[in-house]
């Protein structure tokens, strides 16, 4: 006869002598548990759970326990254990990870969530979980500067939910910003087929076209945004950048003036609108935004560079050449490798 | 009378002609390399990773008569591998295609001694340094430059040694000019790196674009200084680059050189395209010294005051303004630069304005030219472009390592209309014009990495008129620094005779003009470097005039 475990340690306890010996923890928590008396469930089930033996069915109690208390850091850590235990139970990845993602440790929950997934990979619960996980992550990624990161988690998510907009949207920022214009691209239009409303698609897409020289479409996607979304000054400012590098000085001007207004601290906002205000002629006007500009980003040689031309063309050359001197150490610096920086290969020519 | 006074009817009657005037002719080129016998594969380092600088920056050619039967030839120095170069014993020789007047040429680089097997050729540069009237060769290494003078019996001889001027650095373009006026032409070299076969850059900071590991550099490396030879006038040169003011002491990225007078003083100004460096125009100060204007003038940067990594340039009035203007080649995911020259010595950044920008980004170009190929009048532009890393063709960015070679018409508008892809798409560097077949049309050599060269025939239709000026100078024998304005009616144009430009290549020594329906020329006016002039009335068109410079 097959004595169960339980009963065994039950049966061990007493042939040990004494009667303070505890009772069966595991079935004590249940007790408890079914009394709703979550204190003494708590104390026996984990009791019971530290026991290689406990039963998965104990996990799981815990685990209820901690829900019904509302201790969320208790029901993470009994979930991580009864996952190490029984990796084949499906409940300990979804509590766990669902707690990692409200934490925002979202790398933490896509790596609770993807052996899940390849354990069941049908399961629409878990791919939600897992891809909101990815999803997350890239997002994180994607502020922190991580780009290749994002772009990992990104296409994650948009593979497990290709009808995600926010994960497809996403994705697009992070090829463009690892330059892989194309794929942005393909990955806007996505997004807007899906919903052409999305918030910040047609942005996002005009960017990427403005990168990739495509001037006119990049004005039409931003007009397009700006329909949905009027004022939204990053997009004034990209439309404005296009029309100037089409040479359209004058139409460009207002767009960037707006843009120049509602982002005072944003550098790249003051520096094109400088650039617009020079070609019209409006030299002062275009001097003190040139000056705005360097006090925004004082190490970028190119407005320096800039306002030497103004100040050359207005005949203050003393100025001019001491401010040249100045940008052109900036540049040299920016361009210059300090030793070890580069690696060199040495080769000895074979002995005759 | 402006449009707000116009009446309705004259209006009406201004939109219909302009919707009824056809646009500019698009000009046709087919590649003929192969049937015309330009077979030489151009060796530049392993055709597949090019892992470093020396591998992918490849070169130019010069177009030269060299045999003065009136048919222009093409001398293309080639390259090496790294293996090769190490060993000094270079297998890879030049080509010099004698052209045979019937649309063939033939290789003679081995046997008229012009074959450049000491160094890695870069480019060369043709003209006539000892006044004899026969064009000799300059070739630009990595390693020792070559001077060749011509024999004049089909063969050359190396005069490096007695004229001094084997630059042992990177050389990477070289132009000719007589700055100094003494009627003798002196030589500019532009160097770009202080680098090493034996002690290549492998990693490390400036060796990765856009996330790829690519070829290190240029950023991060040392720099290279440049060089300006005065011809003494008897065989030798004089390396007078630092009391001259031109000897690159920042340590600049230099690529490409042309000389021309862009501040109309008469005499010849220096421009030299530097890579991730600022550029230089060295303003002739007419006393053996020049002086870097090129911050004033507007032409160091970009418009948003930004270095570019800038390969060729040329000199050529694109607006018949009669004021030289530039255009500047440059790296993709930036545009290539047209300069317009407003006067006073100052340029403006023109490119967005003329239509360059959008249809340049993608493109990382090398050889220009401005010729009139539809000879409507108007000098076109165009391109030769390819990629410096291969690498890029295994990710999917905004470029290639093959990139199509782009023409720009012209149709006297401000704006410049893209005409497409011109040839092969290829992986292009240097380009060379000339009049190959003497049929009024510029055509097009094109040096192509790793493959034969291009040769693209200018098969563009219609009956435009043209005219081409050959040049015969007193001392200088080919006119270089003369310029040469032709007046039709109601247009005006202007060219210089030059010897060097685009990307580390020389052009026809003979100024071709487009005249459109004119068939008849009122005034050709040659300003000859000397300051002397010439003017010729009434000259009929389509045919190839000889000016001689005259006597005092």
């Amino acid at each position: 006869m097959k004595i169960p475990q339980s009963y065994a340690i039950t049966l061990l306890a007493i042939l040990s002598g004494g009667t303070g010996w505890p009772a069966d923890p595991c079935a004590e928590g249940t007790e408890a548990l079914r009394r709703r008396d979550l204190t003494a469930a708590e104390s026996a089930l984990r009791q019971c759970t530290q026991q290689a033996s406990a039963p998965v069915e104990a996990h799981l109690m815990l685990c209820g326990v901690y829900q019904l208390q509302g201790d969320a850091v208790g029901l993470y850590r009994a979930a991580r254990a009864g996952l190490k235990r029984y990796p084949a139970e499906k409940r300990f990845y979804l509590t766990a990870g669902t707690h990692a993602g409200r934490e925002k440790r979202f790398l933490e929950a896509t790596e609770i969530l993807e052996p899940a997934h390849r354990r069941w990979p049908d399961d629409e619960k878990v791919a939600a979980l897992l891809e909101s996980a990815h999803l997350g992550e890239g997002m994180a990624q994607l502020d922190g500067g991580d780009n290749e990161a994002a772009l990992r988690h990104l296409s994650r998510a948009a593979e497990l939910a290709p009808g995600d907009v926010e994960a497809i949207l996403n994705l697009g920022r992070a090829l463009h910003n690892v330059h892989r214009g194309e794929e942005a691209l393909e990955a806007f239009d996505r997004a807007v087929s899906i919903d052409p409303k999305t918030p910040l698609a047609n942005f996002h897409r005009g960017m990427t076209r403005y990168g990739l020289g495509r001037l006119q479409e990049a004005i039409g996607d931003i007009d397009a945004e700006l329909a949905a979304n009027a004022g939204y000054a990053p997009a004034l400012l990209v439309r404005g950048l296009a029309r100037m590098a089409l040479g359209e000085w004058q139409a460009a001007e207002p767009d960037l003036d707006a843009a120049a207004k509602a982002m005072p601290a944003d550098a790249p906002a003051q520096f094109a609108l400088a650039r617009c205000l020079l070609r019209l002629g409006k030299r002062e006007q275009a001097e003190a935004r040139l000056r705005r500009t360097i006090e925004l980003t004082p190490a970028d040689p190119s407005p320096k560079n800039m306002l030497v031309r103004v100040l050359f063309e207005s005949g203050r050359a003393a100025e001019a050449k001491a401010l040249a001197a100045e940008a052109a150490e900036l540049a040299r610096r920016e361009r210059s490798a300090a030793p070890g920086q580069i690696k060199f290969q040495s080769y000895r020519r074979p002995a005759p | 009378m402006s449009m707000g006074r116009m009446p309705a009817r004259l209006i009406a009657i201004a939109a219909l002609l302009t919707a009824q005037s056809p646009g500019p002719v698009t000009p046709v080129f087919t590649d003929t390399a192969a049937q015309a016998g330009l077979t030489l594969r151009l060796t530049s380092g392993d055709a597949v990773e090019k892992r470093f600088l020396v591998e992918s920056i490849g070169g130019g050619m010069a177009v030269l008569d060299y045999d003065n039967d009136g048919w222009m030839d093409l001398y293309i120095p080639n390259g090496t591998t790294i293996a090769a170069a190490r060993s000094g014993r270079i297998p890879q020789h030049a080509a010099l295609y004698r052209n045979r007047g019937d649309g063939t040429f033939v290789d003679t680089a081995v046997k008229a001694g012009v074959a450049n097997q000491r160094a890695w050729g870069k480019g060369a540069l043709a003209a006539d340094f000892d006044n004899d009237g026969l064009a000799d060769l300059y070739v630009v290494n990595f390693g020792p430059n070559v001077l060749y003078l011509n024999n004049g019996d089909g063969t050359f001889r190396d005069g490096t040694a007695k004229a001094g001027v084997g630059d042992a650095r990177w050389s990477s373009a070289a132009a000719a000019a007589d700055f100094d006026g003494d009627g003798d032409l002196d030589l500019f070299v532009a160097n770009y790196l202080d680098y090493d076969l034996n002690n290549l850059p492998t990693e490390g900071k400036f060796c990765l674009y856009l996330g790829i590991p690519v070829a290190c550099g240029p950023r991060g490396l040392k720099g290279s200084g440049d060089a300006l030879y005065r011809n003494n006038g008897d065989g030798t040169f004089t390396d007078i680059s630092k009391s001259a003011g031109v000897a690159d002491a920042a340590g600049y990225y230099g690529l490409g050189a042309a000389w021309g007078d862009y501040d109309d003083d008469g005499d010849p100004d220096l421009f030299v395209a530097n890579d991730s460096t600022p550029n230089y125009l060295y303003r002739n100060n007419g006393d053996g010294t020049f002086t870097d204007a090129a911050i004033e003038a507007g032409v160091a940067f970009s418009d948003e005051g930004k270095e570019q990594a800038c390969m060729g340039v040329e000199f050529e009035d694109i607006d018949n303004d009669g004021r030289l203007d530039l255009l500047v080649t440059n790296f993709s995911d930036d545009y290539n630069t047209l300069y317009r020259n407003r006067g006073g010595g100052r340029f403006q950044d023109d490119s967005h304005a003329a239509g360059l920008v959008q249809d340049s980004w993608r493109d990382l170009s090398w050889g220009v030219g401005f010729f009139d190929f539809n000879n409507d009048g108007w000098k076109d532009i165009f391109t030769a472009s390819g990629h410096i890393y291969p690498q890029v063709d295994r990710v999917r960015i905004n470029t290639s390592f093959r990139q199509p070679n782009r023409l720009f018409v012209n149709d006297g508008s401000s704006r410049l209309t893209p005409a497409g892809a011109v040839g092969e798409t290829r992986s292009s560097r240097g380009a060379a014009f000339a009049d190959f077949d003497n049929d009024g049309r510029v055509d097009i050599a094109v040096a192509e990495m790793d493959a034969a060269p291009s040769l693209l025939m200018n098969r563009t239709p219609g009956a435009a008129h043209w005219l081409m000026v050959k040049l015969e100078g007193r001392a200088n024998r080919f006119g270089v620094g003369a310029r040469v304005t032709v007046s039709t009616t109601g247009a005006t144009q202007i060219r210089e005779a030059k010897a060097g430009g685009s990307f580390a290549s020389a052009n026809d020594p003979r100024l071709h003009f487009g005249l459109g329906t004119q068939s008849r020329v009122d005034t050709v006016t040659v300003r000859w470097r000397s300051g002397r002039i010439t003017k010729l009335t009434d000259v009929e068109a389509d045919r190839i005039v000889t000016v001689k410079e005259p006597e005092d």
